[in-house]
């Protein structure tokens, strides 16, 4: 396992900060690495990852909303990655217009028993976006009432919620996240990635 | 209505059964990997509750994660049986989103929900 945690040259620093500074300072908006995971997706490596995650966002900008993505996101990870391989995890920061932002992006290598299962959730959640967009009289996209569709419907598994994560973060999210199976030579993976705004 | 006392830890919450009272609390956070598993037994023990049973269901979660989620609105479905049911759903006042969250519960379930606001810095 390797927890990273960036600085403005993007050069490997220590796994804790340990500066008083703001997560990021106003930079041009640009994207700024906070934290990089790169390891096996067991639950300790995972522990590991949402504590160090959970300083980072937590108890440095006080805002739960990115921390609840975080969460769901890093228990993406053990929820659908192979976990004989590696899988990635990037948290990255900005300030755009004064305002923090917060991205989470993630690639792991999926198991080939499970591709079709996510693949169907992929496939749910894109069709309930695009008929929810269809039924919205202004072309918006609602995902409260998407989610509470979701939260009510019998669907789920042992360790997650069907799809309803992905749900929850396109309703908190910026933008609808970004998900997609990429077939590598290496084997199918899992790309995940979602802007966040802060609360305050 | 047999007891229950679930005690918490880094990624479950303290769930107990006050009998005196006949109220039911949920503290602290609530982000299992499996939260079917963990909530096994208050699902079981809500099954036990008849239709005149008395009962408050405070809610001060944190956070909870969506396998949560679905199993808390297992919780409030199967309490629904119960005539005297109230949730009280309590949120810190700059938490918009766990507001959001018991509203949705609120929208779903035929349960009524009081809102109870903390203040974060009381």
């Amino acid at each position: 396992m390797d927890i990273r945690k960036r600085n403005d040259s993007d050069s490997c620093c220590s796994m804790i900060s340990t500066d008083t500074c703001p997560v990021f300072s106003p930079s041009k908006g640009r994207w700024m690495g906070l934290a990089t995971f790169d390891g096996k997706p067991s639950t300790s490596n995972l522990d590991t990852l949402l504590k160090h995650l959970e300083e980072v966002v937590v108890q440095r900008m006080e805002d739960r909303r990115v921390f609840r993505a975080v969460i769901e996101c890093v228990q993406n990870l053990e929820r659908h990655a192979d976990p004989l391989r590696t899988a990635h995890f990037k948290l990255m920061g900005r300030s755009l217009n004064g305002e923090p932002r917060f991205k989470i992006r993630s690639l792991n290598p999926v198991q080939k028993g499970d591709v079709s299962q996510v693949e169907r959730w992929i496939q749910q959640y894109t069709s309930l976006q695009e008929l929810t967009v269809a039924s919205m009289d202004d072309g918006a996209l609602d995902w409260r009432i998407l989610y509470r569709q979701c939260l009510d419907s019998g669907s789920r598994t042992p360790r997650g919620g069907a799809g309803l994560g992905w749900v929850s973060l396109a309703k908190a999210a910026v933008t609808p996240p970004q998900i997609r199976i990429i077939h590598a030579a290496n084997g199918p993976k899992l790309f995940f990635s979602v802007e966040m705004a802060c609360t305050r | 209505m047999g007891p229950l006392h679930i005690a918490s830890t880094v990624k479950t919450p303290e769930i107990v059964f006050q009998a005196e009272d006949q109220r039911l609390v949920l503290s602290g956070r609530s982000i299992p990997e499996n939260a079917v598993d963990f909530y096994r037994p208050v699902l079981d023990w809500a099954q036990s509750i008849g239709s005149d049973f008395k009962l408050t269901v405070q809610v001060q979660l944190e956070y909870f994660n969506t396998s949560s989620s679905k199993c808390l609105l297992d919780l409030f479905k199967r309490l629904e049986q119960s005539d005297a049911l109230e949730v009280q759903w309590y949120f810190d006042a700059d938490d918009e989103d766990m507001l959001e969250a018991g509203e949705d519960y609120d929208h779903i379930v035929n349960v009524p929900f009081k809102f109870v606001e903390i203040d974060p810095e009381a």
